[in-house]
């Protein structure tokens, strides 16, 4: 079973991978590894152990509906980090963003220490009840030949609009052992509802 | 036996033009909604509407493309649907009861129009239906739609 990693949190997970373990299980194509439901804030969330996976999936997808508790959601955004690396110059990435009145597009390289503009996300200013959403894949998650590559889309529809495309290096031929979530600077945290699902792809 | 995680709800063929096409009695087991349109409207756009609301309950933000030019824009409806579009939209944790429906789709008009949006329906309430209408127009015979879950 993977062992998640969560800061100051107490939540509800459910893992599906360890009850799939039983003599004759068959892998789906498009499967739930796992899932993270905050049932209270958390400063980071992680996926750890990730390579035991890599024999049954080729990609990962993670699935995430989120907002944070920090005071200004102007410029909130995640950073995911890969494999506990946090090498700043391993990473880089590009984003194109609407706000409902501007698109704009972004690139930033050696700077975080993690994929930037992954997820931006409501803060405490933001309205009550609304999550951002976003789909991020990692194609070719366990390539020992390949540096890897993300693709995120994700968005936001309240308070600061926000529509994103971003693509995201890690400049490693590493297999992806880990993800981790953490908003830019440890500013906040992800509050409760907020809910981060793993799936493999085969 | 093998759990299927992204499963196929249902799914619509038009036989004849239509105005809307609706999934109700959407099932609440699944965490999130994938819902899949490829069509054709004679004139206009289409919407969606969740649970049957019509009021003002929805805003959305999206950029596009046109080949000459990126804009982006907002509104207060869920309008998605630019014709002829193939439409990939992501409802995320519809079922849940403690957070307004944020969805995140992707639209793509050959013709036209690159299109990316997101939008919320200002309600807490799970989804049970899912309309997509033209409200100036139809969708025409042989249009498809299909809604997904998925697991989580």
């Amino acid at each position: 079973m993977a062992v998640r990693s969560l800061k100051n949190s107490t939540l509800e997970n459910f893992a599906n991978y360890s009850s799939s373990m039983n003599a004759g299980y068959s892998f789906q194509d498009y499967e739930l590894i796992e899932s993270v439901f905050l049932a209270s804030n958390a400063s980071s969330v992680s996926f750890n152990n990730l390579s035991q996976y890599a024999t049954e999936y080729k990609h990962l997808q993670l699935r995430i509906l989120m907002r944070t508790n920090t005071a200004s959601e102007v410029g909130m955004q995640s950073v995911l980090t890969l494999n506990g690396n946090t090498t700043s110059s391993l990473y880089a990435s590009h984003t194109l963003q609407g706000n409902g009145s501007t698109v704009f597009s972004q690139s930033i390289a050696g700077t975080f220490p993690g994929i930037a503009f992954t997820l931006r996300h409501p803060a405490s200013n933001g309205v009550a009840g609304a999550f951002a959403a976003g789909i991020i894949d990692f194609i070719d998650a366990y390539s020992t030949t390949k540096n890897k590559t993300i693709k995120v889309f994700q968005g936001m529809a309240q308070t600061e609009n926000n529509i994103n495309l971003n693509s995201g290096l890690f400049a490693s031929t590493n297999s992806i052992t880990s993800v981790t979530f953490q908003p830019q600077g440890a500013n906040g945290d992800y509050v409760a509802g907020s809910r981060f699902s793993l799936y493999g792809i085969r | 036996m093998p759990k299927k995680t992204y499963v196929q709800i249902n799914s619509v063929t038009l036989a004849a033009a239509s105005s809307s096409v609706s999934f109700g009695s959407i099932p609440q087991n699944f965490r999130d909604l994938v819902l899949v349109v490829r069509g054709t409207i004679n004139n206009g756009v289409g919407s969606i509407r969740f649970n049957g609301d019509s009021g003002a309950n929805y805003t959305r933000v999206g950029m596009y493309g046109d080949g000459s030019s990126a804009v982006s824009y907002s509104g207060t409806s869920v309008e998605v649907y630019n014709s002829p579009m193939t439409n990939i939209m992501n409802i995320m944790d519809y079922s849940a009861t403690d957070k307004h429906k944020t969805y995140i789709a992707l639209d793509s008009n050959a013709s036209s129009f690159a299109i990316a949006q997101a939008g919320r329906w200002a309600n807490t309430a799970a989804i049970t239906t899912v309309a997509v209408i033209s409200p100036a127009s139809t969708f025409t015979a042989g249009s498809t739609f299909t809604l997904y879950g998925i697991e989580a």
